[in-house]
């Protein structure tokens, strides 16, 4: 099974130079980098528990709301109470994992505080999706080895499970998008057989726009313009469909990382100001452990990093493949 | 775990059950529609006073704290379903969450039409002009809220929409 994944892993893989020079120094490195990163995550929790202070007191008054799974288990307790204890969990967990983050318990905690918290959030008639790829980064994190800094410092496989556990997590993050962009292109087919506009028509942008600031009637600074532009359309339909599409593929790319969390960052940008769906969430998520986050080793030219992209480093593959063929024939 | 969250969105989205929180199938703006057929929420009187042309409750941004929400938007699509298909104990529980939650802001009472209508989109966004046929009204009192009437399936015209 293992042989499986590696040979996956090599056929995702773009081609690196082999350079195993420092490679150990290099992980301990990353270590350093990552762990500061994972910090940083669980403090920014605090802008989630400062979102549920907001809340707080417009939701003990709401005797009206749908509790969703986890949070429905306890009906049975006043929803006043119900609130008031779940904002205090989630805050206490949030406390923990930031004081204790090398502590599994404390992150077990949190990801505990998650569920409860985001069924609070989602329990007024809608699911929204912005606390997903957090709890999923949460529970990913859950793995991560049961020890402090200095201990993992020490030990090679302790820094390989840490780093390991790191690229699952922005592995789960990114394969939100796949998913979102594998759906697109399956329906943008079916439309596209049945003659509709679907994602593979350059208009498909100007249709969503249309549609979403209709349901809300909001106006946007952009929306008008990718609505009447089938320029402006087509770039968002196409650049969207394929910054998502191949998201996952970038994991086993890591000179891309950065360059894919700007492009995600770019695309929430965009589809606030066309169509005013803020994913602040995920943006918050990308930057931190797309952008900020170490990615690949030693320095690429902008030529050597373009030659990674999803379908340019296939194409080029092919070629290469074909032209060898062709000279040994 | 990645290949467990990957099957399990093909799963949801697979069997269009979209949501089991915190899995969800993330078909997200998956379908452009070309022909949008869903449920509205007119403002047809305003403390008792019939208004000169329904008001469509998104647009009434100063009047309502949910109007223009996301939010308010889905649970008037759940409410219409419920009624339309006749789930009394769910319309109920809809109805209340709307008028509590979103209808909130304005004190007097507020009569609401539930409609449903068809479009397309991009004509409706530069002409505003849809088909729509009538679900059923609703009075939210001050305190209380009482069900006036129920109508499925009169059939009626926005102004200036084409037929």
């Amino acid at each position: 099974m293992s042989s499986f994944f590696r040979r996956v892993r090599r056929l995702l893989s773009a081609p690196e130079p082999v350079d195993v020079d420092g490679l150990f120094t290099d992980h301990r490195r990353r270590y350093e980098q990552t762990w500061v990163i994972i910090r940083a995550f669980y403090a920014m929790h605090f802008f989630w528990v400062h979102r549920a202070l907001r809340n707080w007191s417009e939701w003990l008054e709401a005797d009206h709301a749908i509790p969703i799974w986890p949070l429905s288990v306890f009906s049975q307790i006043p929803f006043p109470q119900l609130v008031t204890s779940v904002i205090l969990l989630f805050t206490g967990s949030v406390v923990l994992a930031v004081v204790f983050p090398h502590r599994r318990l404390a992150r077990a905690m949190l990801c505990a505080g998650w569920l409860l918290f985001g069924a609070l959030d989602n329990s007024f008639g809608k699911i929204d999706h912005g606390f997903h790829a957090w709890i999923y980064v949460c529970l990913v994190l859950l793995l991560l080895p049961n020890q402090p800094p200095f201990r993992i410092r020490r030990s090679r496989i302790k820094i390989q499970e840490h780093l390991l556990v790191f690229a699952t997590a922005r592995a789960c993050f990114l394969a939100c998008y796949t998913i979102s962009g594998f759906w697109k292109l399956r329906q943008g087919v079916l439309q596209w057989i049945d003659g509709e506009i679907g994602w593979l028509h350059p208009q498909a942008m100007s249709y969503l726009a249309a549609n979403r600031l209709e349901q809300t009637a909001s106006e946007t600074i952009l929306g008008p313009w990718v609505i009447e532009s089938p320029l402006l359309s087509g770039l968002g339909t196409y650049a969207g469909l394929y910054v998502e599409l191949f998201a996952l593929l970038i994991v086993f790319r890591p000179r891309l990382l950065r360059w894919w969390g700007l492009s995600l960052i770019g695309l929430h940008s965009g589809a606030q100001l066309v169509m005013h769906i803020p994913f602040t969430s995920n943006v918050m998520l990308a930057g931190l452990i797309l952008v900020a986050a170490p990615a690949g080793r030693g320095r690429a030219s902008l030529m050597e990093t373009i030659a990674q992209l999803p379908l340019i480093c296939g194409t080029s593959r092919l070629v290469r493949m074909l032209a060898t063929r062709f000279k040994s024939a | 775990m990645v290949l467990f969250l990957v099957g399990s969105s093909l799963y949801l989205g697979w069997t269009k059950k979209r949501d089991i929180f915190p899995l969800f199938s993330w078909s997200l703006f998956t379908k452009v529609e070309n022909t949008r057929v869903d449920f509205a929420v007119l403002i047809t009187h305003l403390d008792g006073r019939a208004l000169e042309a329904p008001r469509d409750f998104m647009d009434c941004r100063g009047l309502f704290v949910g109007a223009g929400s996301i939010r308010a938007y889905y649970t008037i699509q759940d409410l219409a379903a419920a009624i339309l298909s006749r789930q009394p104990k769910r319309a109920r529980d809809l109805r209340r969450l709307f008028e509590e939650q979103y209808l909130k802001g304005h004190s007097g009472t507020v009569r609401y039409r539930v409609i449903a209508r068809r479009f397309d989109p991009i004509d409706k966004w530069r002409t505003g002009e849809y088909h729509q046929v009538a679900v059923s009204e609703h009075t939210k009192r001050a305190q209380n809220t009482e069900k006036k009437s129920a109508n499925t399936g009169s059939s009626e015209h926005s102004p200036g929409s084409a037929p």
